[in-house]
């Protein structure tokens, strides 16, 4: 498994060498993604569930409505929860009550609803923890809202309409307000803050992660699902490019965050190069002007050159100002002179010093290898004399103890041999009568040696070569230092005369008043001298573009190869529970009865393709019954994951309206038993509510739970 | 070089001395003496020209003293001495001594009991010792047998490759030539600064001293 630093080690691997990069660079642009592979799946999914939602208010006459006031109190439990009735008998309008208490938009509780109701509460907990919200509405329109963090119990059942309790977590007027708060309160329990990722356009103008104001609406349209939202997956038409980001959000996989932020970065960066002044009109605009200030600074140094001409035919002090200056210049030349053969000097010392160096080396070198080649000789010498004796010896067989030097008789020898001892004064003889017959391995020994001194001598030539070459060069480089030294006491001696002579004007210049001429020629300089510090400013400026531009480049690239490698890690850690994803949904898709789909794919950049009969189709492909089923199944799925493998990120809450809108009795009855089968599956681990007007319904939970009104003409309220 | 063949040269180099330096003898009916040829005797003589003939910077240091301690010496034999010595160093001899003698009473020490018995082996050359009552040699005599001899003249000395040991042996001779053991252990006792030794130490190698010595006496350098 890849870690920051192999990661971070690749990055700079791939770009060191490229003009502008720096560590300090590399760490500003990744280093905020190190904290995501330290902790894997580290946002744990906090579920939400409601427990009870009470509202009041007072009906007003209109037609088919008998006045009065009306009273709503319904608790709901984990698992699987419907309301159940016909048309007209305000079950729509209880699960617009409901998101209006959790989002604060009411734009879609019917008007005269909305001016029926005087107050709304719901109670509600985010992993365990109880909260309730209530809004008042004393008058249409206005608004009075709070979040408290305690039960709907142990808040006064009668709330006079013109205040609200205390101990709220906030309290105040308008419903904007209200909606401000709700989603910075979900934002922090929820702790879903990496979808404020995906909505790069806040991000990248303030650089903040709260400022995502849409987030909590985002989330919701994966909680809520209505006729209005079957036909998408996630996100509508206009907002088609998030959807596959909320995708690989709520999916959770590893490293999800941190290949989101190094996206919204890239996109920042993009934003902000593109939405700086134009750098080719810019720049076009700098070179303009430098080239009309050159032509200037031309023009003006012509000027000073007529005027230095005037000078010299004044004959005055100008003349000696002129002269003077001349002086100057030269001995600044022969200054730079001296510079130039001091430099030279410098580098030939140098260069002689190597040089002397590798003679010394040689020279060692050359005494030692002709140390080891005599000795060599000698050595040779010696094994060649031991050798011919050796030889020689040959000639006269062993014939004698070493010893006592008694004669041994040819009979006694072979004996002698057996035994190692002589017989007369019992010295070990083993090996001293044996004959001389290692011929092969000596003359082995005396090649070896000759080759070695061969070598050696070789190599000796081949230095003392070398050493000439250098010897020659260390002359011909004393030669030339000698020269160069002679040129630099010139030189010196010059522009000490230079400088002697200028300094001697000067006393005279400063002794007599200055002229006209030589006014006019101080402004000219000046001016000149203004000009030139503009033209340096400008190059200055186009030196800049040109960087800034390169930055971004190089910026770009390592945050788009960054994406990639990190994309590539994804794919690996998230395999198995994309895997697990694909089955699980192809198992809900065959309950459910879409047999039609033969295929799931979830892609590695986090996109769901189906095939339907043979063909590979995006969900927007499908008929609109399809898209519901799909949708709720893929909803489920999700929920599903997440409670399983802990691997996706959604609240493990929906609300269902009509979910078996336009499906055929079949149809509607495999959806009732997937919703059965869910409840006794999960149970309390995840809450469904369900508004429908289907009798298939009735069954999918037990009967506490189910609120039908199918089989009464009554209405919810 | 191993063991054995450094013995082989030592015993080369023995064969060599007892045959220059050695006694002829007359025809003699001691049946003990049928088979020698020539004999020499004492074993400090044979130890000490050995080391002369082994070492040649200690060669050229008692031949420089020599000069410079000995007035008589002829102005001929004063140059051919510089002219050897310079030949000893321009070929690099000292820098590989053949065998490494140890500093002793009265000298340099080498134990050359091996090399002898490959020569006794081979029917070349028989060492006989005379003992004391108490069992400690009093002479040693080293008999040069005519097998020895053959060896010498018919291969030893007309062999191209070993002519450095009878160039340096005609040297050893011409200015060796009749001395005892006992006056030639006194010399290299004197001349090769022996009291200043160590006892029990390998004899060191004395090239600077012989330069020092070469300067002073010809004012010349050796290289």
């Amino acid at each position: 498994m890849m870690d920051y630093y192999s990661f971070r080690e690749q990055i700079k691997k791939k770009f060191q060498k490229q003009k502008g990069f720096s560590e300090e660079e590399l760490d500003l642009l990744i280093g905020e993604v190190k904290g995501e592979f330290r902790r894997e799946n580290k946002k744990t999914p906090v579920p939400l569930q409601l427990h009870r939602l009470v509202f009041s208010g007072t009906k007003k006459a209109t037609e088919g409505v008998t006045p009065g006031p009306f009273h709503f109190d319904r608790s709901f439990e984990g698992g699987v929860n419907a309301l159940l009735g016909a048309n007209d008998t305000y079950k729509g309008s209880v699960f617009n009550i409901i998101r209006f208490l959790l989002t604060g938009q009411h734009s879609k509780i019917k008007k005269g609803v909305l001016n029926w109701l005087e107050d709304c509460r719901l109670e509600f907990s985010i992993q365990g923890t109880v909260y309730t919200t209530v809004i008042l509405l004393p008058e249409p329109n206005e608004y009075l809202a709070g979040l408290y963090p305690c039960s709907l119990d142990e808040l006064p059942s009668e709330l006079g309409l013109v205040e609200l309790p205390k101990g709220a977590l906030w309290i105040g007027p308008g419903i904007e307000n209200f909606q401000k708060h709700i989603i910075e309160f979900f934002f922090e329990e929820l702790q879903f803050n990496p979808l404020s990722w995906v909505q790069n356009t806040p991000y990248a103008k303030s650089g903040s992660q709260t400022s995502g104001s849409t987030t909590w609406k985002t989330l919701f349209r994966s909680i809520y699902i209505d006729q209005d939202s079957y036909g998408y997956l996630l996100m509508d038409e206009k907002q088609k490019s998030q959807e596959t980001l909320i995708f690989e959000m709520m999916l959770g996989f590893d490293l999800t965050e941190a290949i989101n932020t190094l996206w919204v970065k890239l996109r920042a960066e993009q934003k902000r190069y593109s939405s700086r002044p134009r750098a080719t009109k810019h720049n076009t605009s700098i070179r303009g002007d430098i080239n009309e200030r050159r032509q200037i600074v031309t023009k003006l140094y012509k000027d000073l050159e007529q005027l230095s001409e005037k000078a010299k035919q004044t004959g005055d002090r100008d003349s000696l100002i002129q002269r003077r200056n001349e002086l100057q210049k030269q001995a600044e030349k022969a200054t730079l002179e001296w510079d130039r053969l001091h430099k030279q000097y410098l580098k030939e010392s140098h260069q002689k010093s190597k040089h002397e160096a590798r003679a010394r080396d040689l020279e060692q070198q050359i005494s030692i290898l002709d140390k080891r080649i005599s000795e060599g000789k000698n050595e040779l010498k010696r094994l060649k004399s031991a050798t011919r004796f050796q030889v020689y010896l040959a000639e006269f067989e062993p014939a004698y103890c070493p010893h006592c030097q008694d004669p041994i008789k040819p009979e006694r020898k072979k004996r002698e041999q057996e035994h190692h001892n002589c017989m007369v004064c019992g010295e070990d003889v083993r090996g001293k009568l044996e004959p001389f017959n290692n011929h092969e391995e000596v003359h082995e020994k005396l090649d070896l040696l000759s080759s070695t001194i061969t070598g050696q001598n070789m190599q000796l030539v081949s230095h003392r070569r070398e050493k000439a070459t250098v010897d020659n060069q260390l002359k011909l480089l004393e030669e030339s230092l000698k020269i160069c030294e002679a040129e630099k006491m010139g030189a010196h001696a010059q522009l000490n005369r230079f400088y002697k002579r200028a300094s001697e004007l000067s006393q005279t210049i400063n002794s007599t008043a200055p002229s006209a001429i030589e006014q006019e020629r101080a402004k000219l300089s000046s001016r000149i001298a203004g000009e030139e510090a503009i033209i340096g400013y400008l190059n200055t400026q186009l030196k800049d573009e040109d960087q800034e531009r390169d930055m971004y480049y190089l910026r770009t690239q390592i945050l788009e190869y960054a994406h990639s490698l990190l994309a590539q890690e994804r794919e690996r850690r998230s395999k198995s529970a994309r895997k697990r994803f694909e089955k699980s949904l192809m198992e809900q898709f065959k309950m459910l009865g879409l047999k039609s789909i033969t295929r799931v794919q979830v892609t590695t950049d986090c996109r769901l393709f189906l095939t339907q009969d043979g063909q590979r189709v995006t969900f927007n492909d499908m008929g609109p019954f399809e898209r519901v089923r799909v949708k709720i199944v893929f909803l489920l799925t999700l929920m599903a994951l997440e409670v399983n493998p802990g691997a996706g990120r959604h609240p493990r809450f929906l609300m269902l309206y009509n979910p078996a809108v336009g499906a055929d009795e079949r149809n509607k009855q495999r959806m009732a038993e997937m919703f059965h089968k869910i409840e006794e599956q999960f149970q309390d681990k995840i809450q469904i509510l369900i508004a429908s007007k289907d009798y298939e319904f009735k069954a999918v939970a037990p009967t506490h739970k189910v609120w039908s009104l199918l089989d009464t003409p009554k209405a919810f309220f | 070089m191993n063991d054995y063949q450094r013995t082989l040269q030592t015993s080369l180099r023995l064969l060599l001395l007892v045959h220059a330096f050695g006694e002829k003898i007359a025809s003699n009916d001691d049946p003990q003496l049928k088979a020698v040829d020539r004999i020499l005797v004492g074993s400090k003589l044979l130890t000490k020209l050995d080391f002369l003939f082994s070492n040649p910077d200690y060669l050229a240091l008692d031949l420089l003293q020599w000069v410079r301690l000995d007035d008589s010496v002829s102005a001929q034999k004063r140059r051919d001495i510089q002219v050897f010595v310079q030949q000893v160093f321009e070929d690099k001899e000292p820098q590989l001594p053949l065998d490494l003698y140890e500093r002793y009473h009265y000298g340099p020490f080498f134990k050359f009991d091996p090399a002898l018995e490959i020569l006794a082996t081979h029917g070349l050359l028989m060492t006989k010792s005379e003992r004391s009552v108490r069992g400690k040699k009093t002479k040693t005599e080293y008999r040069l047998l005519k097998n020895g001899k053959k060896m010498v003249q018919k291969y030893l000395m007309p062999d191209e490759e070993l002519a450095w040991y009878t160039q340096r042996l005609q040297i050893l001779k011409k200015y060796y030539q009749g001395m005892n053991g006992e006056s030639l252990t006194q010399r290299l006792y004197r001349h090769c600064n022996i009291p200043d030794l160590k006892h029990g130490i390998d004899m060191p190698n004395c090239s600077e001293r012989v330069q020092e010595l070469f300067q002073d006496t010809y004012q010349a350098a050796l290289i």
